[in-house]
């Protein structure tokens, strides 16, 4: 063979082998060969007995999309209920091991589950007051997992959350998703993912997961939180306590504040921008800690009707009086959540870390810290626009 | 180079392009959980401080290096210390780069696998580094050194622009003001730190082909507070992203990291990916230039077989290497050991040299230095 007969056989060779590996045809799969999973719904059953001993035994509801648009729900027996064109497949695996759970998910629908586009876990009552320790191991250990991974706590039964449908979203679990994102995204709760959860579990420091119910007409709402301590629930905020703790926790994005006026009647406050800082200090051997708030408001809504804005002393005494009442709403619920839980809610672990004696305070013996912790608030509250309007039509006045 | 091209000429943009390209790897995914370990809230501290321990070794190497200005370690071994030991040396040099390619390129491929290719084989992933390692070394060390030009820059500016995403979630509670548990949490992370500075002991070796000697040290020190720049961002960004209970914890803490960064939601959804894309040129300049420092260490030790020869030898060699360890968690103790021998090298090695050349002028078995700033 020639020298340059070889030289051609050996770059044709070559690229011949580059076209091999640059075509990403080697280990291809087809979309629909995938099992994409977008949610996982887990609760606990009753423990199962092995070699004697009691075993935790979970019911895992893994919800896969349909590319093609058509689906049908799969139950734990893994017969295949058709039905008209969904999305979505649920497919429902009682399981004592996550892992194994998913993976059987194989020879339940023929596809390969793929977790890296999970957007929502939705944890069972029952699981999360027995503890999420071993989901919580389950999620963390997987390479794939998103930290922004929505978590959110299921207040009934697990596959009635993942069959409501949804008008804006192909699945529920997508809306769940973008349903818990923008609840977090406002003012009316702390950030709460896989991410925070992750944080929280590693410090020693309670979280707050959303809780989605169903109400009467079987819609979704997501109206409370539930706090956890050591990875298991220990109770349940409302709105307005999940609010409050917001504005503690500096967690501060846009959302609304109502006050009220005689007659249940309110007055609606636009958050634009906001600040909580802390002041804390160690006086006779108690932590005190001073929560600093300072808001950016806009006037939106004023039901107390009769007032006029046009002279800036009345926005004033309007900023002291809503900043006032805002203050003791704050000490309230502040005080309330300390002594009925006796963690730390407020996230000062993180925030006490230049003030080396709180910091080791808290840190050795959060539940005496709690117990002694004298809370204060100062509030800062600005009105920057009143909107379009200098003056509310009062019903009294005569045409 | 014994006909392979040229004799190298490096000048000093470039010797500050080599030192960063071999510095800056795979270690940097982990070591903010080895510095965290230790320094907690002030490892972003102990990073300055290897830093620094890095630029007093490099004035111990170039105090070495100068007193021969041209020629390279494995000349003045065999003068200072014998044939016998200073050969002993010279193998160590090659086996120290060789097992640092290997160490390297495995972290590499499990990174690789876990995040971005799980169903590809190991061996696969290293295979396919190998060959676009072979390419560019096959001619030397100035193809190398103009790869490391081209590409450095602009990956690093990608990277930094990258990872500034992940600060716009930045938790500062999670800072604290340093200090304020002492200097001794901030030194004792310091051995985990310190390994991720090495590279720049190839000075060693290529000192000789510097085009301007007096500005080796400036170039050289200019690469490793850039180093320790870009190291302290990463620390500070995991430090205030995942705070340190969560760093401590993770395999690969720069890699979570990454996975915070979410730019608008569900649009960049696995932004780890990105930066495996990002950070894949940034260990293969590593790679490329530990293994070529290995061919020509042994080269240079055994000059009857050319230099080709050698990495046609040393490559199948690093592919059975890098496939021994069970695991990343068996391969980290190769890398410890790895570690420990490049810290033999950067420190105490340089101090026996200049004890043993301080010996030797007295006995008068070595002639003055020549002057610096001589041109090759």
């Amino acid at each position: 063979m020639t020298k340059r007969r070889r030289n051609w056989l050996a770059a044709v060779t070559v690229i011949l082998f580059i076209g091999v590996l640059l075509a990403g045809c080697w280990d291809y799969r087809e979309l629909e060969k995938r099992a994409i999973i977008v949610g996982i719904g887990v609760d606990e059953l009753p423990p199962a007995t092995s070699k004697g001993k009691k075993m935790r035994m979970y019911q895992v509801l893994v919800q896969v999309v349909e590319p093609a648009g058509a689906g049908g729900n799969m139950g734990a027996g893994g017969s295949t209920q058709a039905t008209s064109r969904k999305a979505y497949t649920n497919i429902v695996i009682t399981t004592p091991s996550f892992s194994e759970g998913i993976e059987r998910i194989v020879s339940l629908s023929d596809r390969i589950p793929n977790m890296a586009h999970l957007q929502l876990i939705g944890v069972g009552e029952t699981l999360a007051k027995n503890g999420i320790n071993e989901l919580y191991d389950f999620l963390t250990r997987l390479p794939q997992m998103r930290r922004h991974t929505e978590i959110i706590v299921l207040d009934g039964p697990v596959s009635r959350f993942f069959t409501t449908p949804s008008i804006s979203q192909p699945s529920p679990a997508l809306h769940m998703a973008e349903m818990a994102a923008n609840v977090q995204r406002t003012l009316v709760m702390p950030e709460s993912n896989l991410g925070v959860v992750s944080k929280s579990v590693r410090g020693h420091i309670p979280f707050i997961l959303v809780t989605a119910s169903l109400d009467e007409n079987k819609n979704i709402n997501m109206k409370q939180a539930a706090v956890f301590d050591r990875q298991k629930m220990v109770g349940t905020l409302s709105t307005d306590q999940m609010q409050d703790l917001s504005l503690l926790q500096n967690e501060i994005e846009r959302g609304l504040l109502s006050f009220p006026c005689s007659g249940g009647k309110k007055t609606g406050l636009q958050v634009l921008a906001g600040r909580s800082r802390i002041e804390p200090a160690m006086r006779n051997g108690r932590p005190h800690v001073t929560f600093k708030l300072s808001l950016q408001t806009e006037l939106i809504e004023y039901q107390c009707l009769g007032a006029s804005f046009d002279k800036q002393e009345q926005i004033r005494k309007a900023e002291r009086l809503y900043g006032a009442e805002l203050k003791k709403r704050l000490i309230t619920t502040a005080n309330k959540l300390k002594d009925k839980y006796k963690v730390d809610v407020f996230r000062l672990t993180t925030r006490l870390k230049n003030y080396p004696d709180l910091y080791k305070a808290i840190r050795n013996d959060p539940k005496t810290f709690m117990e002694q912790m004298v809370v204060d608030v100062n509030v800062k509250l600005r009105i920057r626009t009143i909107g379009s309007s200098l003056e509310t039509p009062s019903l009294k006045v005569n045409p | 180079m014994q006909g392979l091209e040229q004799r190298p000429a490096i000048s000093p943009t470039q010797l500050f392009m080599l030192a960063f390209g071999l510095i800056v790897g795979v270690g940097f995914l982990i070591m903010p959980r080895g510095a965290m370990e230790k320094a907690r809230e002030d490892a972003w501290l102990t990073v300055i401080l290897a830093g620094m321990c890095a630029i007093l070794s490099l004035w111990l190497i170039t105090r070495v290096a100068r007193m021969f200005p041209h020629d390279t370690v494995f000349d003045y071994n065999t003068k200072l210390f014998g044939s016998i030991i200073g050969s002993l040396f010279n193998i160590l040099w090659g086996l120290y780069f060789l097992f640092f390619t290997v160490t390297g390129i495995r972290v590499m491929a499990e990174v690789v696998r876990e995040e971005m290719l799980p169903f590809t084989p190991v061996e696969v992933i290293i295979a396919a580094m190998l060959l676009v390692l072979v390419y560019p070394a096959w001619n030397g060390l100035m193809p190398i050194i103009r790869m490391f030009e081209s590409g450095l820059p602009v990956t690093l500016l990608l990277i930094v622009m990258f990872f500034l995403l992940a600060y716009l979630r930045a938790d500062w509670a999670e800072l604290r003001i340093p200090f304020q548990e002492g200097v001794t949490p901030i030194i004792s992370a310091l051995p985990q730190t310190i390994y991720s500075y090495l590279g720049f002991e190839v000075l060693f070796l290529y000192y000789p082909f510097v085009t301007h000697k007096d500005k080796a040290f400036a170039s050289t020190s200019f690469a490793i507070v850039a180093v320790g720049l870009f190291y302290a961002f990463l620390v500070l960004g995991t430090l205030v992203t995942l705070g340190p209970d969560v760093t401590t914890t993770q395999t690969f803490p720069v890699v979570t990291m990454a996975k915070t960064i979410e730019v608008v939601r569900q649009f960049v959804e696995r932004a780890e990916l990105l930066l495996i894309i990002l950070w894949l040129p940034l260990a293969y300049t590593t790679h490329l230039g530990f293994f070529f420092s290995s061919a020509f260490s042994f080269h240079r030790t055994f000059p009857r077989l050319a230099l080709r020869w050698w990495m046609v030898i040393l490559l199948p060699l690093v592919f059975i290497l890098s496939l021994i360890p069970d695991n990343f968690i068996d391969m980290q103790t190769w890398s410890d050991k790895v570690g420990l021998v490049g810290l033999f090298l950067t420190i105490p090695y340089p101090l026996i040299m200049l004890v043993c050349i301080v010996v030797r002028r007295r006995l008068g078995h070595l002639s003055s230095p020549r002057k610096d700033g001589d041109v090759t």
